[in-house]
């Protein structure tokens, strides 16, 4: 098999692999009992995300896309922040 | 050359990613998912950046893949342990959940 | 002036932090990499994570900067992960994957925590 061709064919496996990965992380989401559980589910779709993205920066030669994975790695540190501040409002409101 | 040792970090990256996706899925407590999330995924997307860097040898390249890495090393323990207390503080409140939630509650309380 | 400036940078104290930090950096990309290979190790092993607990550890370390720093990195360390830490910066709540590791754990923590106090 030519280097070239070995290359594309791990790519598109390595993003089949990771498809199939994000199946257990959303059943998580569906299933956490509270709202950290779902959090930390949230945490894992997204890095399977990036992982999927920097997958087809190899398969099409475009690293142009590296920009998106630097956007979408803040949100992922940011969202947790932002939740736990929210379920800090809404319990100090109630009481 | 650089071609199929790229090709084998892919494919043992994206295997380190369904085992972290398994171990969400098979761990009982909220604590011990949240050791997956840091270290596992931080391992597979490690591995992935070197795979980039490797195949494509540029200088922006890298210096963004650094800022990504760096982004995942210093910010996601903050943003476990902001997870943990919220849940460490809700325990302690004694908010009304759901059974399963209450069962891993006292377990931790036990231990 | 110029003179001092320089000879006040580049003074043995300095040269020898930079020497501790370059090293303090390498050890913990080094952990990275063992840490998720153990815990990547415990899920394929079958483990369901009944064994962890929360442990108090307490720190010798003074100064808010070394805190943080230690904070983030016991994160990153294998099987254990930073809860909670209370106000006088003390005593730190550290969940562990593997309560039977204790002696490890303390090993490791006890390493970083003298290279931080060195560098820093």
């Amino acid at each position: 098999m030519e280097p070239a061709i070995f290359l594309e064919n791990a790519a598109v496996g390595a993003i089949w692999i990771m498809t199939i990965s994000l199946v257990f992380p959303l059943l998580r989401l569906f299933k956490g009992p509270s709202l950290p559980d779902r959090v930390v589910a949230l945490d894992q779709i997204s890095v399977i995300i990036v992982s999927i993205i920097i997958c087809d920066i190899i398969y099409s030669r475009n690293e142009i896309e590296l920009d998106v994975v630097l956007i979408i790695s803040f949100l992922l540190a940011i969202s947790p922040m932002i939740i736990a501040r929210f379920l800090y409002k809404q319990k100090s409101d109630n009481d | 050359m650089i071609e199929y040792i790229t090709g084998g970090l892919l494919i043992i990256s994206a295997l380190v990613v369904l085992i972290a996706s398994l171990g969400i899925i098979r761990f009982k407590d909220l604590y011990a998912r949240m050791h997956v999330v840091t270290k596992v995924s931080s391992f597979g997307l490690l591995l992935l950046l070197l795979a980039l860097n490797l195949l494509t040898l540029k200088w922006w390249v890298l210096l963004e893949s650094l800022i990504i890495f760096h982004i995942l090393i210093f910010l996601s323990p903050i943003s476990a342990h902001v997870t943990a207390k919220v849940n460490l503080w809700l325990d302690k409140n004694d908010l009304p959940a759901d059974p399963e939630a209450e069962e891993s509650s006292t377990e931790n309380q036990a231990k | 002036m110029f003179w001092d400036l320089l000879k006040k940078t580049f003074s043995w104290q300095f040269i020898r932090r930079q020497y501790y930090l370059a090293l303090l950096f390498f050890y913990f990309c080094y952990k990275i990499v063992e840490s998720g290979w153990a815990v990547a190790w415990q899920i394929l092993k079958g483990s369901r994570g009944e064994n962890g607990g929360i442990f108090a550890y307490h720190t010798q370390v003074n100064k808010p900067w070394q805190l943080i720093i230690l904070f983030n990195m016991l994160s990153m360390t294998p099987g254990s992960l930073s809860v909670d830490v209370d106000e006088e910066g003390q005593v730190i709540q550290v969940h562990l994957l593997n309560l039977d590791d204790r002696d490890d754990f303390m090993a490791v923590t006890q390493k970083i925590e003298s290279l931080l106090i060195k560098a820093l």
